[in-house]
C-alpha cells in the first residue's frame, strides 16, 4: 500500500521511455530489457513522468477510466510495486510540473499490466566466453 | 590524450606506408566523405569490398581519414597501450572499447587488431595483425565500433534493420532476429528494388525528415536460407559454419544505394505452412515498430543510448508502419513492398 502523497520518479538514469499511440515503451539501456504498458498503464506512466503523487493518480484514473476508486487504488499499488521491482521508478519528491490531459469521455478500463521483454537479455547471455586480451603484446605491463 | 601518442600513431602508419604499396579510395559513408589509405594488400582486400558500393571520386575534401596497416605484411606493430591512460567502456572480450580520460581518443581492440579514433580530427588509425586470418564477422563488417562512432557523431545512429528502396523512397525493415528482416531485404534486392543493407544501417533526422544510410554491402545468410535465392549464390562465399558471407557489390552494384529518405517501416513476419504464397500487408502501430527496433538496436555498439531511443521513437511517430505478412513465395515479397512505397508517395 502506498500513501496518497507518495511520489515515484521514473529512473531516468537507466530507463528511457516514450509514449506512442497510447502505448508506453520503456527500455533499460543497460540490460536491454524492455517493457510496454497499454491503456491505464500507459496513463499511469505519463502521470509519473509529470510528477503526480499516488492520490492524484488515483483521482485521474477515476476521471479518465470507467473504474472505481477502490479498484484504481489497488491496481495502482500493484503496478507501482512491479515498477519498483523492475527499478523503473524510485521514491521521489518531484512536484507536479504539468497537468495530465483528460479526455471528455471515460474510457473502458482494464487492469494495467507491465509486459516485460527479456529476449535481448537472453541473447546477450548466449554470448560464448572468449579468450582475454590482457596479455596482448602491445599492452604495457602494469 | 597526449599529442605524443597521436604523433606515434601517425609515425607508425607512415612507417608502414614505406613497406607496402598503398591502396587509396574515397567513399561516402553516412553522408560524410571518408578517405581510406591502407597498407597491406591482404588488409585492403578484406576492408574495402564491403564499402565498395559507396565509392566516390577523390576530391580532396575529406571529412574522415581512415589510415590502416597490416603488421604481417609491413612488419610495423601497433604502439604500446598504457591501460592507465584509458577508461574501459565496454568489454565483451576479446572485443573491448576504451576512451582516453579526456574522451578525445576512442580505442577498439579485438583478436584481429586494434584501432584508434581521434574524435576532434576524425582520424581513424587501425593496425591489424594478419588480415589473411579474418573470419566471417570481421570480413562482413570491418571497423566495428569506431566507424559507427564516427557516424553517431554526425547524428547518424546505427540500427539493427534492413533498408530497401523503390523510386527513392526507402522502407526500413525491422524486427528481431528470425522475424524475416533478411528474407525481406534480400527478396527485394533480387526483385530489383534498391538495397542499402540487411542487418545494420544508419538513420538520421535531417530537415524534418528521416534518411537511411548504407554501411556495408555484405550479408550473412544461413545456407538453408540461401537456397531460396539462387541468384545470390554467385556472390556467396561458403564458410564452414551455418552461414555464408555474401558480397553484393560486384553483382548488384547498380542497385546498391548510399542513402535514401525513409518513407515506411516494415515489420515482417515469417510465414507458417498455412500461409498463402503472396505477401500481404496491414497497418501497424508506431509503438510496435519501436519495440521491434529499440532493444536490438540500442544494445548494438554505438546504438545511441537515450538519444538513439528518442530518434527511433520520433521515426516511428512520423513514418507509416506496416505489418508485412510474408507469403511462401519470396518473389512476391518485393511486389508488396513496392505497393506500400507507392501508396506512401500518393
Amino acid at each position: 500500500m502506498h500513501l496518497p502523497d507518495s511520489r515515484f520518479t521514473p529512473n531516468t538514469a537507466e530507463i528511457a521511455a516514450e509514449v506512442l499511440d497510447g502505448e508506453a515503451v520503456l527500455i533499460n539501456l543497460s540490460s536491454g530489457v524492455y517493457y510496454s504498458l497499454a491503456g491505464a498503464g500507459s496513463f499511469v506512466w505519463t502521470c509519473l513522468e509529470n510528477g503526480q503523487n499516488c492520490g492524484e493518480i488515483i483521482e485521474l484514473l477515476v476521471a479518465q477510466f470507467a473504474v472505481s476508486r477502490e479498484t484504481a487504488q489497488a491496481d495502482l499499488g500493484a503496478l507501482l510495486d512491479e515498477f519498483l521491482r523492475e527499478k523503473l521508478v524510485s521514491p521521489g519528491t518531484q512536484a507536479p510540473s504539468q497537468s495530465v490531459e483528460i479526455l471528455p469521455a471515460r474510457l473502458p478500463y482494464e487492469t494495467p499490466s507491465l509486459k516485460i521483454y527479456s529476449d535481448m537479455q537472453e541473447l546477450l547471455a548466449l554470448d560464448p566466453p572468449m579468450p582475454d586480451l590482457t596479455d596482448a603484446p602491445y599492452r604495457k605491463a602494469s | 590524450m597526449s599529442a605524443d601518442f597521436l604523433t606515434l600513431l601517425e609515425t607508425r602508419f607512415r612507417a608502414a606506408s614505406t613497406r607496402e604499396i598503398g591502396f587509396s579510395r574515397s567513399a561516402e559513408i553516412a553522408g560524410a566523405r571518408a578517405h581510406f589509405s591502407i597498407f597491406g594488400a591482404s588488409l585492403a582486400a578484406q576492408i574495402w569490398p564491403p564499402f565498395s558500393h559507396l565509392e566516390t571520386e577523390f576530391s580532396g575534401e575529406t571529412a574522415w581519414k581512415i589510415r590502416l596497416w597490416d603488421t604481417a605484411s609491413t612488419g610495423i606493430s601497433p604502439p604500446e597501450i598504457d591501460d592507465s591512460e584509458f577508461r574501459l567502456e565496454w568489454n565483451c572480450s576479446p572485443q573491448r572499447f576504451f576512451y582516453s580520460h579526456d574522451n578525445t581518443l576512442a580505442v577498439y581492440e579485438s583478436h584481429v587488431g586494434i584501432s584508434w579514433l581521434h574524435r576532434p580530427s576524425k582520424t581513424l588509425w587501425g593496425c591489424f595483425f594478419d588480415a589473411k586470418n579474418w573470419g566471417v564477422y570481421e570480413r562482413s563488417r570491418p571497423l566495428p565500433f569506431l566507424l559507427p562512432l564516427l557516424a553517431h557523431e554526425r547524428g547518424v545512429g546505427v540500427v539493427h534493420a534492413g533498408l530497401v528502396a523503390h523510386n527513392s523512397r526507402g522502407a526500413l525493415v525491422v524486427g528481431k532476429s528470425g522475424s524475416g528482416k533478411t528474407t525481406t531485404s534480400l527478396a527485394c534486392l533480387c526483385g530489383d528494388l534498391d538495397f542499402l543493407g540487411e542487418d545494420q544501417v544508419g538513420i538520421a533526422a535531417r530537415d524534418g525528415e528521416f534518411s537511411g544510410f548504407s554501411f556495408y554491402n555484405t550479408a550473412r545468410v544461413e545456407d538453408a536460407h540461401l537456397a531460396r535465392f539462387p541468384e545470390l549464390r554467385a556472390c556467396a562465399e561458403f564458410e564452414n559454419g551455418e552461414k555464408s558471407l555474401l558480397f553484393l557489390g560486384e553483382i548488384f552494384g547498380p542497385t546498391l544505394r548510399a542513402s535514401v529518405p525513409i518513407r515506411a517501416i516494415l515489420l515482417p513476419k515469417i510465414p507458417d505452412e498455412n500461409a498463402p504464397s503472396h505477401t500481404r500487408f496491414s497497418r501497424a502501430k508506431g509503438a510496435e515498430a519501436l519495440r521491434a527496433t529499440a532493444a536490438d538496436s540500442l544494445t548494438l555498439p554505438m546504438g545511441g543510448g537515450r538519444r538513439g531511443f528518442e530518434r527511433l521513437a520520433q521515426l516511428a511517430r512520423v513514418t507509416p508502419c506496416f505489418h508485412l505478412h510474408l507469403g511462401r513465395d519470396v518473389r512476391q515479397i518485393p511486389l508488396a513492398v513496392r505497393e506500400i512505397l507507392d501508396l506512401e508517395s500518393e
